[in-house]
This record gives C-alpha cells, sequence and structure tokens, in this order.
C-alpha cells in the first residue's frame, strides 16, 4: 500500500487526505492498549472523524489496514475461549469496525482481516455465543440492560454490531481453501461446545460446524437489517463452495419452502431471496443450473405477491434475483461489433458486478430496474441460439419486462408514445445508458433511440407547484455520455447531429445545475471522443462545469456565444419560445425573456420573422405562465431590437403597442394571476415608450390607466415596475399631453399620499412622483414638496403609519428636488420650461461640485426649507414595529437623499449668501446626524452612513461647513467594512472632545451601549470611556461642557423611550470610568441634576433592565460629595423595596459594592459596617416583608429618615409619597400597588 | 445519484486512470498516442481541439486526453471537471530554440489548482533524432530538480520507434494506482 500522503483528491471537495491521521491512530492505540476496554470510550469521536470522509471513503484506504488488524486480534482474543469472553469489549470493538464498514464498504474492510484457518473455529463459536446472549437478553425483557443509561434505540441497535462483524469476518473464514470436515474438530473425536452439539443435530451430508453457521444464518435471513445482508453473503460465499452440494441442496428446499409460503412470513422471505440473489451471483453458472430452475417459479411469484405490491424492497429483491437467474441460462459471449479499441471487458462479468450498493429504495428499485434491463437485453441477443433454457428464458424476459413496469418497456423498445411517468422515463434511460455503457445496444437501433433521448433530454412535467424530470434530464445526460464512450463515431453517424443542438441547449437553459453541468460533461465528452461536432471546442471552451453552474451566466453569457454559432442559433431560440418561456418557474421565464433578447444580435431577422410573429398571439393566451413568458419577452425583445438597429415593420408595431389593449380587454391582469402578469406588463410599457413605439390615443390611455392601476397594487415589485414605466412613458408620451392632463396625473399622485386608509397607494404615489419628468412636476413643486414631506413624518395615530410609505416619500423628496434641479435620471425632452435660468444642462455634470452652475436664490431657499430639513428631521425616525428597527430605512433613504442633494446645493449657492449660510448650517446638521448614524447599533446602517460621509464631505469641506475637515480626516481611508465592524468606532469617538459634536456623538454612542447585543455595546462603551479620558481628562470647564451635552441629550430623550436605558448604562460608564465623576457638587451642577433625571426615570418605572442600570447609576452618584451623596444614598436604598425580588437582589449588590469603599460622614452617625453587614446578610430577593424591616435597619444605619421608600416618587407624580418621610404609611403604594399590601403595610405599626 | 456521481463511481470502479497528455505544439502528442494505441502513427496533422482514447495498460483503464499544443488552445487545458490524475509533458527534443518557452509553459501549467496533486511525466521526444538533447539536459532546462511536492520522472523516448514510451507509462500508472487505488 502507499505512504504517499497526498491520496486521491475528489473533484469539488477540500478534503484531499485524512488530516486526522494521527488522532485515529491514537485512538486505536487506546482500545489496543486497553484490551478492547476503551472501545466505548473511542467511539463518538472516531466516529465523528469517519463520518466527515463519508463522501471521500477511498482517503481512509491507507489506514484500513492499521485500524482493521488490530482490532480484528483484539475480536481474534476474545473468541479463543468464547464462553469467557467479555461481551462488553466484543461489541465495543465490534462497533468500532461495524463503523469502519459502514463508511468505506464492508467490501473493502473485509479484505483486511485475517484469514486464517484457525480463526475459522473460534469466530463461528463467540457467534453462536453472543447470538445466545443476546437472544436470552431479548427474552428477559427488550433491551440489554446498560449501565450508562444510552438511549433506548442506541441499546438496542448496539448487540448487532457484534454479530454484524463477527459474520463479517464468518464470509472470508468460509473460503478456506480446505475441506471444513478437516476444521472441524468436533469430528475429530472430542465434542466441544455448544458448536458441536448444534451441529451433529442436522444429521448426514455436512461436517456439525456447517450445521451451526447454516442455522444461524438462517434465522438472521429473517432479521431485518444489515446483519441479513451479511447472513447472505454467508450463505452465498459457504453454500458455493465445491463441497458443499448436500448442504446446498438442504438450503434450496428450505429457502423454496420460505419463498412459497405466501406473505404470512415477509421477513424470512425477503431474506431468502437476498440469499438466492447472492447465492446466483457468485457461484459457478453450470453448478447452478439446475437450483435456478428451481428457484424461478418462486422468484416470479414473489415479483407478483402483495408484498411486492408495496413494498420497494421487495420488489428490488425480486428483480434482482430474476436477474440473476437469467444470467445463470445465459452462456457468455461477446458482441462482436462493439467499440473495442483496447478495452477488453467480459459483458457478464460486468452485468454482474458490484450488487447491493442502492440504500434508498427510490435508489435501490432505479438500481434493480436498470441491471434488470441489461440483462433483459443481454437474453434477447441471445435467446435465438440459446435453446437450452429457452423456456426459462423466456419467462425470465417477460418477468423482467413487466417488473420494469411496461410502459417502460414500450418506450424504450417500441419507440412509442409519450404520457409515461417520469418514473419509467427515469428507468428507461438509466437502462439505455446502462446498455450502452455495455456495448449492448445493437448500433442499428441507435437512430430509433435518439429522438427519445432528445426528449428526455428536455423531460419536464409540472405536478403541483414544481415539475419533476430533473432525474430524467440528467439520465439523458447520461445517455450520451454512455453513447460517446461506447461506439465509435461511424457507428454513432447521423445520430450524433440530433443530440448535439439538445445536450447544448440542456447545458445552456436547464434549470438545474446539475443537469446543465451533467450535459455540459456528456456534451465533451462527445466532443473529446467523437470528435464530428460542429465548433465543439470552442463551444466547450465557453460552456463547461464552470461557466454554467450560475443560471445568469449560462443564460446571459454562455448561451449567446454558442448561438453565434449558425448551427445552434435555432436550436436554442426555439428552445426558450417554444419551451422556457412558457415554464412553470416566474424566475425562469423572465430569465428566459432576457436570454431571448440576448440572442437578438447574431440574427435580428429571425426576431421579427419568425420569434414575433410567434409571441404575439401568446400574450393574451389562456395559460398564465405561456401569457406571462409572451409579455415578458417582448418587452425584453422592444429595446433589444432597437439596439440592434432594426426597424419594426409596421404591423409588427401595430401588434406589439396593442398588447396591453388587449390584456386589457381581455381582463387579464384582474385576479388569480394579474399579479404575475402586471411587473411584465409594466416592463413592457417601459421598453414600449423607450423604443418609441406610436400609440393610439385609445392605447395611450389604457398604458396609463395601467399604470395608475399597478401603482396602487399591494405588491412593492408591482409598483417598482410601474414607477420605472411611469418615468419612461411620462417622458416619451406625455409632454405632447394637454397641461390639464399633466396637471391631474401630478395633483393624482399627490393627493394619493395623503389617503391615510389605502396604504399601496400612499407607497405608490411617493414612488410615481419621484418617477416624474421635470416638465410635469415644475409646476406643482411646492405642492408635491410638501405631500412628500408630510408624509415622511410619522404619523401622530399608530395605525396609520406606514413604514414604507415614509421611505418612499424621503426617497421621492430627494428625487424630485434632483428632478427639479436637473438632475434627475428624467430629463424629458422638449419640455416647456417655465422657470429661469435653470441650469437644465447640467445633467452630465454630475459630480457637482465643481460645475459652477449657480442656482436661483428662491429654489435654493425651497431646496433648504422643503427637501433638506425633512429630510433631517426623517434621520430621527426611530420607530418599530414587529419587524423590528424600521424606521432605519428611512433613515437610509434620508441619508443617502441628503449624500446625493447637499454636494449639489453647496456649490450652487455662492451668489446668495443667506442660502449659503443656511445651507452650510444644514450640512453641518447632516454631518452630525450621519456622524450619530455611524456609530449607531445596525451595522448596515454604519456602513451606508460612512458611504454618504464620504459622497459629502469633499463637497462641505469646500464650502468651508466647520465640521467637514475633522470629520474627514476621522474617516479617510477607512475601508467601509471597519464601520459595520466596529473597528472605526474609536477614531470616531474621539471627536468627542469637540463639544458642537458631542450631543449627535454621545447619542449614537449611547445608543449603541444600550443595544441588546453585548459586543457592540462592550465596543461602543470602550470607544466612548477612552476618548474622555484622552481627551478631557483633568480638564475641568471641558469635562464640565461634556456633562451638560450628555444632559442636554437626555433632556432631549426624557422619561421613557429608546434612549432611556442607554443613558442609564452610558451615564453609569461615565462615572466609573472617566474623570467625569471629578464633576464633585459645591463647584458642579451636573451630578446633581444627572440625579435629578436619574430619579425622574426610575419613578414609577417597571422596566426591570432600566431599574438595574439606574441602581448602578445611583450607587455611583452615592460615592459623591454631598448633597448629592445623601439624595443617591436614599434613591439607592429605596430600591432595596422595590417590587421585584431581581431589583433589590441587584440594588443589594451594587450597594455592597459601593459601601466598600464608602467613606462615612465625618461625624460619626454612619454605621457603615452594620449596613454592609445588613446588606450582605439579608435575602433581598426574598419575601417583602422581611425585607422591608431590613430596609428600614440600613436606613437607620445612614441616619437617613426611614422608612423613605419615596425613590419612585419625589414629586409630581404622588406629592404625598414626597412628604413620605415624615408620614410613613403613604409610602406603601410604592412596592406594592395593591390595596392588601397597603394595610399591611400600615397595620405593621409604621 | 446523477451523471457525476455515476462518472465519480465508475471511475473507481473500473480503476480508470485519467491522463493529460500535453506540451508545445508539434512535441509529438498525438503521434505518441497512435503509437501505443496500435494506430497508423505516419499521418499526423496538427491536433485541433482534443482526443481522448481509452486504454487498458495493466488492468487500469487510461483515459488519454490529447490535448492540442497550439498557443490557442492551451486555455483549455484548465477545462475539465474531472480530475486529472497524471501529466504527461511531452517535449520537442530537437527543438532546442523553444526550451524556454517550453520551461515556461510547464512552469505555468503546474500551477493550475486543479492539477495540484497530479503526478509528471516528463516524455523527451524525438530522441530518434540526431542532435535531440538527452533526458538529462532536458531535467536541467526544465529545472526538474527544483519542482517541490510533486512526483515526477523523465523519460527519453520515442514516438516514432517506439523506444522508452513503456518505460514512461509504467512509471506513470505504477504512480497514480499506488496513490489511488487500493493494491489488490
Amino acid at each position: 500500500m502507499s505512504g504517499a500522503p497526498d491520496v486521491e483528491e475528489e473533484p469539488n471537495s477540500g478534503l484531499r487526505l485524512v488530516e486526522e491521521a494521527p488522532e485515529l491512530r491514537q485512538l486505536l492505540e487506546r482500545v489496543d492498549g486497553s484490551a478492547g476496554e476503551q472501545a466505548e470510550a473511542v467511539f463518538p469521536r472516531f466516529a465523528q472523524i469517519l463520518s466527515k470522509y463519508q463522501e471521500q471513503a477511498q482517503l481512509l484506504d491507507p489506514l484500513l489496514e492499521g485500524a482493521v488488524q488490530p482490532l480484528a486480534a483484539l475480536l481474534r482474543a476474545q473468541a479463543a475461549d468464547p464462553a469467557a469472553a467479555d461481551l462488553q469489549r466484543v461489541r465495543g470493538v465490534s462497533r468500532l469496525l461495524w463503523q469502519l464498514s459502514m463508511v468505506r464498504g464492508y467490501k473493502t474492510v473485509l479484505r483486511f482481516f485475517p484469514n486464517d484457518v484457525a480463526s475459522f473455529e473460534p469466530v463461528v463459536a463467540l457467534l453462536v455465543h453472543l447470538d445466545d446472549v443476546e437472544r436470552q437478553q431479548r427474552q428477559e425483557g427488550g433491551a440489554p440492560r446498560l449501565e450508562d443509561g444510552q438511549g433506548l434505540w442506541e441499546a438496542q441497535a448496539r448487540p448487532l454490531h457484534g454479530l454484524y462483524v463477527l459474520l463479517l469476518w464468518l464470509s472470508m473464514l468460509v473460503l478456506i481453501p480446505f475441506d471444513i470436515v478437516l476444521v472441524d474438530s468436533s469430528l475429530g473425536g472430542a465434542a466441544t461446545g455448544q458448536a458441536a452439539a448444534a451441529g451433529s443435530a442436522a444429521g448426514a451430508g455436512y461436517p456439525p460446524l456447517v450445521g451451526t453457521i447454516l442455522r444461524l444464518c438462517q434465522r438472521y435471513l429473517a432479521s431485518p437489517g444489515s446483519t441479513r445482508e451479511m447472513a447472505a453473503v454467508v450463505l452465498g460465499r459457504l453454500l458455493t463452495r465445491p463441497d458443499m452440494a448436500p448442504t446446498l441442496r438442504e438450503f434450496l428446499g428450505w429457502g423454496c419452502q420460505a419463498l412459497g409460503s405466501g406473505d404470512s412470513q415477509r421477513a424470512s422471505f425477503l431474506g431468502t431471496a437476498l440469499a438466492f440473489a447472492t447465492l446466483f451471483k457468485l457461484g459457478q453458472r453450470s453448478a447452478l443450473l439446475a437450483p435456478a430452475a428451481q428457484v424461478f417459479p418462486y422468484a416470479v411469484q414473489l415479483l407478483g405477491s402483495q408484498l411486492a405490491a408495496t413494498n420497494a424492497l421487495a420488489r428490488k429483491l425480486a428483480v434482482k434475483l430474476i436477474q440473476r437467474i437469467g444470467l445463470i441460462f445465459l452462456r457468455p459471449r461477446t458482441a462482436a461489433w462493439r467499440y473495442q479499441k483496447g478495452q477488453k471487458s467480459s459483458i457478464v462479468a460486468n452485468l454482474g458486478g458490484g450488487g447491493g450498493s442502492g440504500s434508498g429504495t427510490a435508489a435501490a428499485a432505479a438500481e434493480a430496474q436498470q441491471r434488470a434491463a441489461a440483462a433483459a437485453a443481454a437474453a434477447e441477443a441471445e435467446a435465438e441460439e440459446d435453446v437450452e433454457h429457452a423456456e426459462q428464458l423466456e419467462g425470465v424476459i417477460e418477468a423482467l419486462l413487466t417488473g420494469l413496469a411496461d410502459r417502460d418497456t414500450v418506450v424504450r423498445w417500441s419507440a412509442a408514445k409519450g404520457g409515461a411517468s417520469d418514473t419509467a422515463w427515469h428507468g428507461g434511460c438509466l437502462g439505455l445508458a446502462e446498455l450502452a455503457r455495455r456495448g449492448l445496444l445493437l448500433p442499428e437501433r441507435l437512430p430509433a433511440v435518439a429522438p427519445l433521448v432528445v426528449r428526455a433530454l428536455e423531460y419536464d412535467v409540472r405536478r403541483g407547484h414544481c415539475s419533476v424530470g430533473a432525474h430524467v434530464r440528467d439520465a439523458a445526460a447520461y445517455v450520451c455520455w454512455a453513447f460517446a464512450r461506447a461506439y465509435s463515431p461511424e457507428a454513432l453517424g447521423a445520430t450524433v447531429a440530433a443530440l448535439a443542438p439538445a445536450l447544448i441547449t440542456a447545458a445552456c437553459y436547464d434549470r438545474k445545475v446539475n443537469c446543465r453541468r451533467a450535459a455540459a460533461a456528456a456534451f465533451q465528452e462527445c466532443v473529446g471522443r467523437l470528435g464530428a461536432f460542429p465548433h465543439g471546442i470552442d463551444i466547450l471552451t465557453a460552456a463547461d462545469y464552470f461557466t454554467v453552474s450560475a443560471r445568469q451566466n449560462a443564460y446571459l453569457c454562455v448561451a449567446p456565444y454558442v448561438a453565434s454559432f449558425p448551427e445552434y442559433f435555432q436550436p436554442l431560440a426555439w428552445h426558450l419560445l417554444r419551451s422556457k418561456l412558457r415554464h412553470w418557474e416566474k424566475g425562469l421565464r423572465e430569465l428566459a425573456a432576457q436570454a431571448l433578447a440576448a440572442l437578438v444580435p447574431h440574427r435580428p431577422a429571425f426576431f421579427l420573422d419568425e420569434a414575433l410573429p410567434f409571441l404575439l398571439p401568446l400574450c393574451t393566451d389562456g395559460v398564465l405562465e405561456a401569457r406571462h413568458g409572451a409579455v415578458a419577452a417582448v418587452a425584453e425583445l422592444l429595446p433589444a431590437l432597437r439596439l440592434a438597429r432594426v426597424e419594426l415593420p409596421a404591423d409588427l408595431e401595430a401588434a406589439a403597442a396593442d398588447i396591453v389593449l388587449a390584456v386589457e380587454r381581455g381582463r387579464l391582469t384582474r385576479g388569480k394571476g394579474g399579479e404575475v402578469l402586471r411587473p411584465a406588463i409594466c416592463r413592457l410599457v417601459q421598453t414600449t415608450a423607450a423604443a418609441g413605439l406610436a400609440l393610439r390615443d385609445e392605447q395611450r390611455e389604457c398604458l396609463l390607466g395601467q399604470l395608475r392601476d399597478n401603482l396602487r397594487h399591494a405588491t412593492p415589485e408591482v409598483q417598482a415596475a410601474a414607477a420605472a414605466a411611469l418615468a419612461a412613458f411620462a417622458a416619451r408620451y406625455l409632454p405632447h399631453a394637454s397641461p390639464a392632463a399633466q396637471q391631474q396625473l401630478v395633483q393624482h399622485f399627490a393627493a394619493a399620499l395623503g389617503d391615510v386608509g389605502n396604504v399601496a397607494a400612499r407607497r405608490g404615489g411617493a414612488l410615481a412622483l419621484g418617477a416624474l419628468p421635470r416638465f410635469l412636476l415644475e409646476p406643482r413643486q411646492a405642492e408635491v414638496l410638501a405631500a412628500l414631506a408630510a408624509a415622511s413624518v410619522p404619523e401622530e395615530a399608530a395605525e396609520a403609519r406606514d413604514a414604507e410609505t415614509r421611505v418612499n416619500a424621503a426617497k421621492a423628496l430627494a428625487q424630485v428636488a434632483l428632478t427639479l434641479l436637473g438632475q434627475g435620471a428624467a430629463a424629458a425632452p422638449g419640455s416647456a420650461n417655465t422657470g429661469g435660468p435653470d441650469g437644465a444642462d447640467a445633467s452630465s455634470g454630475s459630480g457637482g461640485s465643481g460645475s459652477g452652475v449657480c442656482l436661483p436664490a428662491e429654489a435654493l431657499q425651497q431646496a433648504c426649507d422643503a427637501v433638506v430639513a425633512p429630510l433631517l428631521a426623517a434621520l430621527d425616525d426611530y420607530s418599530i414595529d414587529n419587524r423590528g428597527d424600521v424606521g432605519s430605512w428611512v433613515r437610509e433613504a434620508a441619508m443617502e437623499g441628503l449624500a446625493r442633494l447637499l454636494p449639489l446645493l453647496l456649490p450652487a449657492s455662492q451668489a446668495h449668501p443667506a442660502q449659503q449660510q443656511q445651507l452650510v448650517a444644514l450640512a453641518q446638521q447632516a454631518l452630525l446626524a450621519l456622524l450619530r448614524q455611524a456609530v449607531e447599533r445596525i451595522a448596515r446602517m454604519r456602513e451606508a452612513a460612512d458611504a454618504c460621509l464620504q459622497q459629502l464631505l469633499p463637497a462641505a469641506a469646500a464650502a468651508g461647513v466647520p465640521l467637514a475637515a475633522d470629520l474627514a480626516a476621522a474617516v479617510a481611508g477607512r475601508p467601509v467594512e471597519e464601520f459595520g465592524s466596529l473597528e472605526a468606532l474609536p477614531q470616531l469617538a474621539a471627536l468627542v472632545a469637540r463639544p458642537e459634536v458631542q450631543p449627535a456623538l454621545l447619542e449614537g454612542l449611547t445608543f449603541s451601549i444600550g443595544g441588546l447585543d453585548a459586543q457592540l455595546g462592550a465596543a461602543a462603551g470602550n470607544a466612548l470611556a477612552d476618548a474622555v479620558q484622552e481627551q478631557l481628562q483633568e480638564d475641568l470647564p471641558r469635562l464640565e461642557q461634556l456633562g451638560s451635552s450628555l444632559l442636554a441629550v437626555w433632556r432631549r430623550h426624557r422619561r421613557g423611550g429608546r434612549m432611556c436605558t442607554p443613558l442609564l448604562l452610558a451615564a453609569d460608564l461615565l462615572l466609573s470610568r472617566t474623570a467625569l465623576r471629578d464633576l464633585q457638587p459645591p463647584h458642579s451642577a451636573f451630578p446633581e441634576q444627572l440625579l435629578e433625571l436619574v430619579r425622574e426615570e426610575v419613578k414609577g418605572c417597571t422596566d426591570v433592565p432600566r431599574l438595574h442600570a439606574a441602581a448602578g447609576v445611583l450607587c455611583q452618584l452615592a460615592s459623591l460629595e454631598e448633597p448629592v451623596r445623601s439624595g443617591a444614598l436614599r434613591a439607592a436604598l429605596g430600591m432595596l423595596g422595590n417590587r421585584y425580588p431581581k431589583v433589590r437582589r441587584y440594588a443589594a449588590e451594587q450597594l455592597y459594592t459601593m459601601l466598600l469603599t464608602f467613606e462615612p460622614a465625618e461625624d460619626g452617625s454612619q454605621d457603615v459596617e452594620a449596613a454592609m453587614e445588613l446588606v450582605s446578610a439579608t435575602a433581598w430577593d426574598g419575601p417583602l416583608e422581611g425585607v422591608r424591616q431590613a430596609r428600614a435597619q440600613v436606613f437607620s444605619c445612614f441616619g437617613l429618615p426611614e422608612p423613605v421608600a419615596v425613590v419612585a416618587r419625589p414629586q409630581s407624580a404622588q406629592p404625598a409619597a414626597d412628604a413620605g418621610a415624615s408620614k410613613p404609611g403613604g409610602a406603601a403604594v410604592d412596592e406594592n400597588a395593591s390595596y392588601q399590601a397597603l394595610l399591611t403595610h400600615t397595620l405593621r405599626g409604621m | 445519484m446523477g451523471l457525476l456521481h455515476i462518472i465519480r463511481k465508475v471511475k473507481c470502479k473500473e480503476h480508470e486512470i485519467r491522463l493529460l497528455l500535453v506540451g508545445l505544439d508539434n512535441a509529438g502528442k498525438t503521434t505518441i498516442v497512435k503509437r501505443i494505441s496500435g494506430e497508423d502513427a505516419s499521418t499526423v496533422s496538427p491536433t485541433l481541439g482534443f482526443n481522448i482514447k481509452t486504454l487498458e495498460f495493466g488492468g487500469y483503464q487510461l483515459n488519454v486526453w490529447d490535448v492540442g499544443g497550439q498557443k490557442t488552445l492551451r486555455p483549455y487545458w484548465r477545462n475539465y471537471f474531472e480530475q486529472t490524475d497524471g501529466l504527461v509533458w511531452v517535449v520537442d527534443s530537437t527543438d532546442r530554440r523553444r526550451l524556454a518557452d517550453c520551461a515556461e509553459e510547464l512552469g505555468k501549467l503546474l500551477l493550475e489548482e486543479r492539477l495540484a496533486g497530479a503526478t509528471l511525466l516528463i516524455m523527451a521526444n524525438k530522441q530518434d533524432v540526431p542532435g535531440a538533447l538527452s533526458a538529462e539536459a532536458i531535467r536541467e532546462a526544465l529545472q526538474l530538480d527544483s519542482l517541490v511536492g510533486r512526483q515526477w520522472s523523465i523519460v527519453a523516448c520515442s514516438a516514432v520507434n517506439g523506444s522508452g514510451l513503456l518505460e514512461g507509462f509504467q512509471w506513470m500508472v505504477q504512480d497514480v494506482a499506488s496513490r489511488i487505488y487500493l493494491l489488490d
């Protein structure tokens, strides 16, 4: 064996060698070293490693010898004295071997078992012993008892490993080249053990040892699972020994009886069939002629039985058995006409080779079918000459053919009719391929077969919501592949011409990647082996395994290239027209439409003469798929033809222009299916307009009506398509409409925005306004902008809010502004300019900053007030619904709008100082808002904010926006991913030193600190704390500034809301980790104001995380100077009596930590030691009553008035509580809302 | 169970070895293939595209891909998805002028990721022509000794008189088979 480190590499997989080889060896050494005791402990890891190589098991080959031999030796050692064997170890070791044979296949693993004669008897003895014990345990009560409490299933399955492995070993040992009589020690006089006892009962004819094996295996034939398979292998090997004739006779009798006994014993039924099949495969043909004749009727009976009708396994076994019998009847011969060229192999050897590998029943059945087909053909080819068993042979063939489902046969042999099921087609293809590979298909038959293969290559049958046929198409590619390998070019002849286009069509246009690849592979095989394919080499350079893997690429790149060869153009184009444009998958039809358009440059005339005349009538077809495909295709063809500079003939142009009207007349966009058709119709309108087809008034009305209707449609996809179409349509056809009609249209959409009841209409209205060209918008610009601005604000009433409307409105706002500035995409030709000098021609220099175009003051003022300001306001949209932070969509749209608009506005305002000043201020605000977004919670938003900053900063810097230079330095040279991954955070946080940045930066970072994502929170917290420490330490005035910025943010987001908990957390963080705590009371008002805000947040709060955060801040404040100290302490102690046990306990923990460093008042009135004792000893999450007493004591320790439960209600909410210090009873409500609690509290005598 | 799966299975079951026969144009690749498949080697014209031949050798099925050598065909070398087990690089030993070209192309080919594990056999062809470079000289010119992590060998051969071909393929098959197949 090879020791080479790099073993076979499978295509498409990274594994090239067993990386864990040393570990596997180590595991095996552990097992070996412990004489098998460790086998069970090792198994999980062992199995885990092996399962990794399930798909590439041959990688394990170099390790097999080293694995199997020691393990087998361990079994052998146990077998030395079966009665005393440690069965636990036998099972454990067997399980490892079983796993190996499951992964690599038993035939390979078997080679490494020792095959010495001396092992024979001990292995049988151990097997018998193990079998006895298992049976006993099963009888005693189900599963064998296991100490380690394994799952029932595993416990039951485990004993079988031992039996399986021992049977496997035995299947080799029975091949020993000596007479078994010589080996059987019981015949040597000294009868030992159970083996001999069991054997002697069998009587004459064979040694007792054989009898033992026979009985054991017969029993296991009846037990389902892998032991049955092994038992069949053992029997097959044993009984085909030349010295086993009597045993074979007995077994045949037993087996025929079992098979004849009917359905009652289905278990032994299947086992027996399996054993016979194995037997006939392994045995000498001549010796088995008589047995085969004996078994044949039973096999036929099995195939026709009730069981076989419902059980795929039974069918598979029956067909397999019949096939093997058929092979016994036949004399091997080689067909003279085979494509040989150095390839020499016996047909029958090939046919019989490698049985029983199918695992799933479907695969197994298919495999059985293909085998059977091969045998059937072999039988037919030879039947004439083989007179000896002619009668049975006919039976075999008939059974096989019916077993294959006759439709199948019909398909294959009489080349007739469709209507066959996909399984029959699949079976037929596999059969054909197998026949071809083995050279059994007569070349004369090829012309008859080829059309069927071509049909199979396109086989696709709709079934419910999807279709079946991929397996058929793949199998058809297999047939082509097999043809290429089996026949000479001369033999294939004209067949190639039929197959080549079909194959290349499948390689380009199949829906499934594996079919495209299979077809490409088959095509390559054909080109390489048969040569004669036109342009074969060029094509398969373009259409190889890799290029066809992505559907988009196959359709839009590979196929157009292939179509550039005239031979393939028609097949490809017609395949799209006839098949893919009416495919059941919508996405594929759309892709097919694009693919069709991609073929236009090669032969435009084809599309005028054939494709369009074919497609146009289909646009109103009764079948939705055909209709949709046709409309989509026409829509794509119009611009493609225009691009190819082809004029549509008048009749085609008229017909194309009439499609929408015809669809409308047929009411085909209504009801079911309308949703599918609508985007295609919109696309058609768009391309009709782009191509400038002449429309009658009626048609124009109809198109516009469709668009208006679709803009109110509930599906976003339809609306988006309609908006795109509207832009093209308006630019092309509306300039000539009457002003009244124009205005009516604009008004219609502006009004739709306010239609609170109809969400779809509002969204569509916003989209439409964004898409309209300048000449329509200009007369009503103020109205449009106001409507959009209003729609971008969240409504008062929560049920009227719609995030998508606001997103669309924000986008449209920016777009309309750009259009009005002459920068929109749709600057209509010949539009009547109503305004003054307006830079309409600036659309070419979209970058803006250097263009030097100056805008009039009114336009600038309008842009500031009606566009930029609303967009800035939209950046504060933090609405959430059940989809999460939907406001983020609005913010993103607003950011992008600002980033596009401001670089145009800033340089255009130089002539107007007032507007310029205002714009600079707005730009500063925008930068701050973008900075805030760049440090907030959502990675996507951070990245978007960075992109927008990069877009905006150059213009802002040029216009002298104060912040621009510093911000540019902070974001310069950072790839956008670093904003998503938080790496850029510290650099942005460093801007905290600038007072004007502080509110925005603090707000953003604080929001991140309070986010659910712990990693994000930590990163934001660290960034902020580090920045403050680095830049502001020991600079009290600037710290004071920071403090007031924090308070300002807080006051903006007072009492509840999204910022509340984050602010508490951020305050805690800043106080504990930065110099902000140096702001002490007498000199600074900051702590006092902060305490006030915190107490306000805690008041009546029922949010546990928020209360936790508040406890943290209060404890921080309690360690500052008076008067903040006692205020905070009172509030913190108050939380010890909170209604939530969790909060009480958390507050106690925080308090304890704080008290460790607490400096008591100098007058000695405070007993901190006692307080700490109390705080740590009391179970704060216990019942409220005890807690309350303890809290009173803690209060007294600090000399604070008790019980001061006032934390939660200082002033406004409940004035009485504020005075709670003097009126004890009033405070009770704090802890418990219920009247009962109040009562008990008072009764306690407080 | 699709075609690609079957191809993989077939390869394993039928002991297939896939060899790629490459080299500059006019190196004699097709002549070698014709010679080993017993066809008439006297008339060979430049290969347009490629030929696949299946040959039996020492119990293995060799799928020999004879890929054209013209410059325009070179991109096709990396075309197929099937695993290439062995690479036969044919050198025209009489063509001293293009030896550097040859070394460069070989170097490029060996960088192909999909050929990473393949065994490399260099055939110093046309030894029957007087003045042909020796295998030693070619070995130096191609800097074969500097190859890292690849099994390689060089044989002097002549497709015209058949010398050296057997040894070359013997070595190749043995080396590939010992890597891929469990020897029975």
